[in-house]
């Protein structure tokens, strides 16, 4: 555990460390999302954004306040008549403005005066916008000499074109003469100062503004309706050469005429439906939140989902524009908005990254100096060599006089050496090293070491020395040969020593491939080009993390299969009651119990299996959990006849800092509570027998010792009275001691394991088992036990399974026999035998039914032998007794059809007296 | 001492020789005549013929042990005092004894001092 403390500080570590990298790449990436939005950095996709926004935008009629009155430049010129009779109809209708927005240059002052001396008469002088020499951007406009004293309302500007589209008009242009402002701005009283230009409403209905040509007004008049309350607008009648403007709601091959987005733009702001728009510091700010929020949003998630939120967003910001525009007249920047998304995105991947890279850069190597620590010893790996650990133990375990290991060249037919011990390669008489020839084509045709006794392989032979040469293969591969030398002594085994030398021989072959595996992956990791076409370059980390993760893996399953080894049936709870883990046999025991053990909390299990209060059950857990020590508890019934010992334990992680030594434990650093249910039946079977057998003994003894205290009795009363007496006493002493004698021969015997099969048993203790094995049965077949039993009997030395095979059989056999509503009458009786050593007497059950029977002959038809496959009761019943047999065990069984079974077994008793006293 | 008739006459089972015979010695040094049963088989055949004024019995023997024998007894309506000398120290069989009348039991191995008390518990029945 102390392994795991110390990976999770170092994942801390690294997360620290990744910080401060992280804090500064966002804090540039706001930065930088806050300055090219200031900078409308994003000016031209923005616009084209809202170009195809404004296209697609619902097309909401509007009230037309404006109307477009075309006078012809002939008739301008031709006579100051024809204009004044134009007012004048105009007039009749009462219009909220005539502006007149033609050159009036030609015309004389007392003219302007008349016409201008209406109120609602006014002149809007066009501003022309001119390059000059330079590049420099200047702003011209035409009007009549005899009203340069006179400040006209307003000027009609020329539009604001971007990249080619007209989306706006300028409510003010400053020339170094003076500042001129849009008539629009004046007619409609609009803060100047709060906006710079009014963004056109091209969605004004199908057509929005009304043209009307003069000649048609003063031929045939107008009606009211296009004229009262409404701006007339008196322009020059358009002509092949005035040039069209674009704009977002009609392409270039239907240019919209400048005077018309003028009444557009007037007609606008007259109803308040301009397109509002974000100064560039709001947009910047609402970028910047976006930004880190979405920062935060993606370190949760990955580039798929990223993506998939950054394509959610867009949709739901164009669909957000396309409402707003339409709806309120106003655009909010969709483009710049995803954009800072998509560099959230951009930046928390990489981030996450650079976080993921520390952490995992740590954990592999955290895990990995583990493993290596704990794979093998680390003088293993602080050689460079390890064949010479390998040939020195091969050497010391086989008792070797020389050794060397030889080594297929790859793609020849020659060897080469890899290690040697007492002797080298140039001790080796054969020069050719090909392994295609003799010795080694003959080495490569046996099973065993080949003996090299006909032409021997190493120069000098020693005395006594045999040569043997064996080939070294991995999955029928050659991949090298060893070649030894032995100098037998006189224990030596040869049919031994080839079976070792061929285990060797195996394990080392397997080393040569796993060498030759792990050469040739280094070769091609070491090769730059390789790993370059082969996309390899910056895996190697992942590589090793996958060799880590492996490592675990195996040690992982060590440790499952350590758990899973064990000899008690074990369960890992956590600290709340819920399982964990447990082991193959607690399965096998959660299967075999009453219990529903997995579906019971640690404190149901306690306090149902050992069948104590919740509370007390509750109070040995917090022990458990609080001083971390363990305690044993007796179970009751987990399963019949099995007698288990619950065993609580915390686990705890190993301390192995200083600073950790003087912590008290607190329950929450507890890894689990491990219950182990230890079957503890055979240990207790054998105190049982030891139990039954000192009974037995002290009850023999206790006679002995009354038999003593009676004579002393006698003597005290009359000292000279009997030598009977006397030798009564000599008597009671000697039996004492020969029975206590018998009784530890006896018992020595019993556990040795001479005596494996046969176990000292209590004959009652077999006999209630039995009948409880078979309880079930006698329900179901309507039965009753009538037994009569003793208190107290002498033991059997018998095989268990022998003994309660036979007494299963033979009351199975009397229970199918059986007529319903009987019972089945059974009774055990000590009596005396004295024709065996230490069997002094017998004990016999005596078994009988009432029941259909068979023919006595039928009964008495002996099998030799119990290799037969008949299943039915009487079958098995005499197979019973053949297994049964080699314990003295005498069955005498009869029957009669009509009255059923008797069944008498004898069984030799034991009760230490020696025959020859009895 | 209680002065014993000659009529009186207790029954003996044990199955332990060395130990039914040192008692019958005893005994009959107190001029108790004692009959000698094996176990409770031969007891019951004894009890059948003859009368005695006590019973003394051990309870492990071959045959019919001692709780049965006096289990049987009871079952015929007797009523014979009857004493128990056994090696058992199960409560449970104890109470069963109680249960059947028996007057006394005694916990082998019994003390001199011990056997001076049930001697006087034997005139008390005669």
């Amino acid at each position: 555990m102390a392994r795991h403390i110390n990976i999770s500080k170092s994942l801390k570590a690294a997360a620290q460390r990744a910080d401060w990298t992280k804090v500064m790449i966002s804090l540039f990436m706001a930065s930088f999302i806050v300055i090219i939005n200031l900078a409308e950095m994003l000016r031209l996709p923005e616009l084209l954004v809202y170009d195809k926004l404004v296209f697609y935008s619902y097309e909401k009629p509007q009230q037309n306040h404006v109307l477009l009155l075309e006078v012809s430049p002939q008739a301008l010129n031709e006579s100051p008549k024809q204009l004044t009779g134009i007012i004048d109809r105009l007039l009749i209708h009462s219009p909220k403005q005539i502006l007149m927005m033609h050159s009036l240059e030609q015309f004389k002052q007392d003219q302007l005066q008349q016409w201008l001396k209406h109120e609602q008469v006014d002149y809007i002088p066009t501003v022309y916008r001119t390059f000059q020499d330079g590049g420099d951007i200047d702003y011209q406009y035409k009007s009549s000499r005899a009203l340069q004293t006179i400040t006209p309302l307003g000027f009609a500007l020329p539009v604001s074109s971007s990249y080619g589209i007209t989306r706006a008009i300028p409510f003010a242009i400053f020339t170094p003469e003076k500042v001129l402002h849009s008539f629009q701005a004046e007619l409609t009283q609009t803060n100047t100062k709060a906006l710079n230009s009014i963004f056109i409403n091209f969605n004004q209905g199908t057509p929005s503004i009304p043209r009307y040509k003069a000649e048609k007004l003063l031929k045939v008049g107008i009606i009211d309706e296009l004229v009262k309350d409404k701006i007339i607008m008196i322009i020059p009648a358009p002509d092949d050469f005035m040039p069209g403007l674009v704009t977002p709601k009609n392409n270039y091959s239907e240019p919209v005429l400048p005077y018309y987005v003028q009444a557009m733009a007037l007609n606008s702001l007259l109803n308040q439906s301009d397109i509002s728009m974000l100064e560039p510091w709001q947009s910047a700010s609402i970028c910047f939140l976006l930004f880190i929020f979405y920062l935060f949003s993606f370190q949760w998630l990955n580039l798929r989902f990223g993506t998939l939120i950054i394509l959610t967003s867009t949709i739901t910001l164009l669909t957000l524009g396309w409402y707003l525009l339409s709806f309120h007249y106003f655009y909010i920047p969709v483009f710049s908005f995803t954009i800072s998304i998509i560099t959230a995105l951009l930046t928390a991947i990489p981030l996450h990254r650079v976080t993921e890279q520390y952490v995992f850069d740590s954990l592999r190597l955290e895990i990995l100096s583990q493993l290596k620590s704990k794979k093998a010893p680390h003088s293993f790996y602080q050689v460079d060599d390890p064949w010479n650990h390998i040939i020195v133990f091969i050497n010391q375990h086989l008792f070797l006089n020389r050794s060397i290991l030889l080594e297929r060249i790859e793609n020849d037919h020659r060897v080469k050496e890899i290690k040697s011990l007492g002797c080298s390669i140039e001790d080796i008489a054969e020069q050719r090293r090909d392994y295609t020839r003799y010795p080694y084509n003959q080495a490569l045709q046996q099973q065993i070491p080949f003996n090299l006794k006909d032409r021997l392989y190493f120069k000098q032979n020693f005395e006594g020395e045999k040569q043997f040469l064996i080939p070294l293969k991995f999955e029928n591969e050659v991949l090298g040969f060893w070649a030894f030398t032995v100098i037998p002594d006189t224990n030596w085994d040869q049919n031994k020593f080839f079976s070792d030398i061929n285990v060797f021989a195996n394990q080392i072959g397997l080393l040569i491939h796993n060498r030759k595996t792990f050469n040739n992956e280094d070769n091609i990791n070491k090769n730059l080009l390789t790993q370059l076409l082969n996309f390899n370059l910056g895996l190697n980390n992942h590589k090793s993390l996958k060799s880590a993760v492996d490592g675990l893996g195996l040690r992982l399953r060590i440790m499952e299969g350590i758990f899973d080894g064990m000899s008690s049936a074990a369960m890992l709870y956590d600290l709340f009651g819920n399982i964990i883990s447990s082991n193959q046999l607690m399965d096998q025991l959660a299967r075999e119990s009453h219990f529903s053990i997995y579906e019971l909390t640690s404190l149901d299990l306690i306090s149902q299996a050992c069948a104590i209060s919740q509370d007390e059950a509750r109070s040995r857990l917090r022990h458990v959990a609080m001083n971390s020590e363990s305690i044993d508890l007796p179970l009751s019934e987990l399963i019949e006849n099995r007698q288990y010992l619950l065993r609580i334990r915390s686990i705890k992680p190993k301390i192995n800092t200083a600073a950790n030594i003087n912590d008290h434990d607190l329950p929450f650093e507890l890894l689990g509570i491990l219950f182990e249910f230890i079957n503890v039946t055979p240990i207790q079977q054998r105190f049982t027998t030891d139990i039954i057998v000192y009974e037995n003994l002290n009850s023999i003894l206790r006679n002995d010792l009354s038999s003593l205290s009676l004579c002393q009795l006698q003597l005290s009363l009359s000292p000279d009275t009997d030598r009977e007496i006397l030798d009564q006493m000599n008597q009671a002493i000697q039996h004492c001691t020969e029975v206590v004698t018998n009784a530890d021969k006896l018992l020595s015997y019993s556990s040795s394991t001479v005596a494996d099969t046969a176990k000292l048993l209590h004959p009652l203790d077999v006999l209630n088992r039995t009948l409880i094995e078979l309880k079930n049965s006698m329900t179901q077949a309507q039965l009753s036990f009538n037994t009569m039993l003793p208190t107290f009997t002498s033991l059997i030395f018998i095989g268990e399974e022998a003994i309660n095979n036979l007494l299963f059989q033979s009351l199975r056999l009397l229970i199918e026999d059986a007529i319903p509503d009987t019972q089945i009458n059974i009774s055990l009786k000590e009596q005396k035998r004295t024709n065996e050593l230490q069997h002094t007497g017998s004990i016999v059950i005596i078994m009988s039914n009432t029941g259909y029977g068979v023919p006595q002959k039928e009964l008495n038809t002996e099998r030799k032998d119990a290799s037969y496959i008949e299943s039915d009761s009487l079958s098995l019943f005499k197979k019973a007794i053949i297994s049964a047999s080699p314990w003295q065990v005498i069955v005498t069984s009869t029957s009669h059809v009509g009255s059923g079974f008797e069944v008498n077994i004898e069984l030799p008793a034991i009760n230490f007296y020696n025959t020859s006293e009895t | 001492m209680t002065e014993v008739t000659n009529q009186s006459r207790i029954l003996l089972i044990e199955d332990d020789k060395a130990l039914s015979k040192l008692t019958i010695m005893l005994l009959n040094r107190e001029h108790i005549e004692v009959i000698h049963a094996q176990d409770g088989e031969e007891a019951l055949l004894l009890l059948n013929d003859q009368e005695f004024n006590l019973i003394i019995t051990d309870l492990n023997m071959p045959q019919i042990d001692g709780l049965t024998l006096i289990t049987e007894l009871r079952e015929k309506q007797s009523e014979i005092p009857i004493i128990v000398t056994t090696g058992v120290t199960n409560e449970s069989i104890h109470k069963q004894l109680h249960g059947l009348g028996v007057a006394k039991i005694y916990v082998k191995p019994l003390m001199s001092n011990i056997y001076g008390e049930l001697i006087e518990d034997i005139k008390r029945y005669l």
